[in-house]
């Protein structure tokens, strides 16, 4: 036998009668009966009526104009390529995805310990002994660094912020993650990962090295130095505008189709070294495009001057304009799969870099035969 | 009217039309909601566009299987307002510049009164009863199961029928 509710008991049940809910039937029995309970429904209704009227009368001032033409952020560039640098799971295995964060010679100025500097460079290294580098502008508010990669086995995110300073003397926040490459997690890392990871603090001192250790994959060590800028273009082992040998390189690229802007990759870098890779970028609303120093099956060669790839599909004008010099030939292969869907976190856009053979391997060209 | 879907692949391939659409479409009412929920115009035009900004400079996170878009704005919104009422201290007085919401004679009571509910309570009421969400996406908004939401909700309506009836002290409007 069930026991005849109280308006104590009632009380959740009329709020929820409110909300156009159903509710038990004994419930509603006893709020059918009850005239504490039917004039409390009676009050919710009011409140709701009234808090709907006041809204009503609270559309005055007019819209002010929202800063969005482009789409640009105050943070670093690295932290602006992490949104875009999405991996696509075949790709992944050869995934060369430090670009951004791989700086080298570059001609901005250290500074050195006890000095004015404000730009934070930060290098760490993993146990693969693979160094990398990204730089952290703190005059500016929340201006995080890091990298999404590959470090020996493991695909790794690494965040660090700075909190606060005092001369030499920093505040880091570190938030890291590592996954073995192969593990579904693996593939999904990106900043939707790290963002809500937890934030180690370690009390930091440029010039001396700090440890520090993520879980699977062991210790990285990091250094600091203080320079006077953040570099415009981060990229391995070139410092100069000329391409490299067989080189595709793009940097924050736009695609235009018919002089109108179809696609925009603000801030991500990638390039090629061999005639076998391709550089990918993907558009949701464009699908998938491989660039290539080498031929491919299905491709169009396209024109490549200075900071941009003009070709023709179907007809159709594109150009892809890029922040640099692309290539050192004036040609380049580009296929455009414009079917081509992205899973998972990488819907929204992904630029990367991978080889034809494990990311399109129906795009391959059969090697000639050599006659004896 | 927006299809959540196409709008959002619009807006996550940098489309600025589109994006300027859905703000002139979305933004009138969230300003309201952020004026209720701070009690400060300056202080929800700030919020309205650090939200719509940070959409427009992230534009992740959004599950149309979770719930529809202008929920998830609000439910962004509303953590920038609870990030904005953290941010002030406890004895600091409510913004006393002139641009503090007025009660006029064509508002009432109750607006007052709602006012002086703690800011999660004011959330929820405001999204339930004005914005008009469903007990799913409010879960979804703030992170909650459903079965919390009602009794949230239930929760909210008692402290606004008790100041509203002069039955209980009033609280102060901090979260």
């Amino acid at each position: 036998m069930t026991a005849v509710p109280h308006c104590e008991e009632a009380a959740e049940y009329v709020s929820a009668l409110a909300d156009g809910e159903t509710i038990p039937s004994e419930f509603a029995q006893h709020i059918g009966a009850c005239a504490s309970c039917q004039a409390r429904l009676h009050d919710y209704l009011a409140m709701g009526a009234e808090l709907r009227r006041v809204a009503s009368l609270d559309r005055g001032s007019s819209l002010p104009a929202l800063p969005i033409e482009k789409r640009r952020t105050n943070r670093s560039l690295w932290k602006k390529g992490l949104e875009t640098m999405r991996i696509p799971k075949l790709a992944f295995a050869l995934l060369v995805i430090a670009v951004v964060a791989l700086a080298s010679s570059l001609t901005f100025v250290k500074v050195g310990a006890h000095s004015s500097g404000s730009v934070l460079m930060l290098k760490f290294t993993g146990p693969d002994g693979v160094s990398h580098q990204c730089f952290i502008d703190t005059t500016k508010k929340d201006y995080p660094c890091g990298m999404f990669g590959r470090m020996g086995g493991d695909s790794v995110g690494l965040m660090f912020r700075v909190q606060s300073r005092d001369g030499d003397r920093i505040q880091l926040g570190v938030q890291s993650k590592a996954y073995p490459i192969g593990t579904p997690e693996a593939n999904h890392m990106g900043d939707s990962v790290v963002d809500n990871l937890p934030q180690v603090q370690y009390s930091f001192e440029v010039g001396q090295a700090l440890k520090v250790d993520v879980e699977s994959l062991g210790t990285v060590a990091i250094t600091g130095e203080w320079t006077d800028h953040v570099p415009v273009i981060f990229e391995k082992d070139q410092n100069h505008l000329d391409p490299g040998p067989d080189q595709v390189r793009i940097i924050s690229p736009l695609l235009l189709k018919d002089k109108h802007v179809i696609g925009d990759m603000e801030g991500a870098s990638t390039w090629t070294q061999a005639p076998s890779q391709a550089v990918v970028i993907y558009y949701p609303t464009v699908g998938r495009l491989l660039i290539s120093a080498g031929p491919m099956k299905g491709a169009v060669q396209a024109d490549a001057q200075l900071n941009r790839i003009s070709f023709q599909i179907e007809g159709e004008t594109y150009v892809v304009l890029t922040g640099a010099p692309v290539s050192r030939s004036e040609k380049v292969w580009v296929l455009l799969q414009p079917d081509f869907k992205a899973s998972g976190n990488m819907q929204g856009g992904f630029l990367t870099m991978a080889e034809v053979s494990q990311i399109a391997p129906e795009a391959v060209l059969p090697q000639p035969t050599v006659r004896r | 009217m927006f299809d959540d879907r196409e709008l959002w692949k619009q807006i996550s391939a940098g489309d600025a039309g589109a994006f300027e659409a859905w703000y002139r479409d979305t933004a009138p009412r969230l300003r309201a909601f952020l004026r209720h929920l701070t009690g400060s115009e300056p202080a929800a035009d700030d919020l309205m566009q650090e939200t719509y900004t940070h959409i427009w400079r992230r534009p992740q996170g959004f599950d149309p299987e979770r719930g529809t878009l202008r929920a998830w704005l609000f439910g962004i919104a509303r953590k920038q307002a609870a990030e904005w009422w953290r941010k002030q201290r406890p004895s600091d007085p409510l913004p006393d510049d002139g641009s503090t919401i007025a009660i006029t004679e064509t508002q009432s009571i109750l607006s007052d009164v709602f006012h002086r509910l703690p800011q999660d309570e004011r959330a929820l009421l405001w999204l339930r009863e004005v914005e008009g969400r469903s007990y799913a996406e409010l879960a979804v908004i703030l992170d909650v199961p459903i079965g919390t939401v009602r009794s949230r909700l239930f929760a909210a309506r008692e402290a606004l029928r008790d100041v509203w009836h002069g039955a209980a002290p009033m609280k102060e409007g901090r979260p």
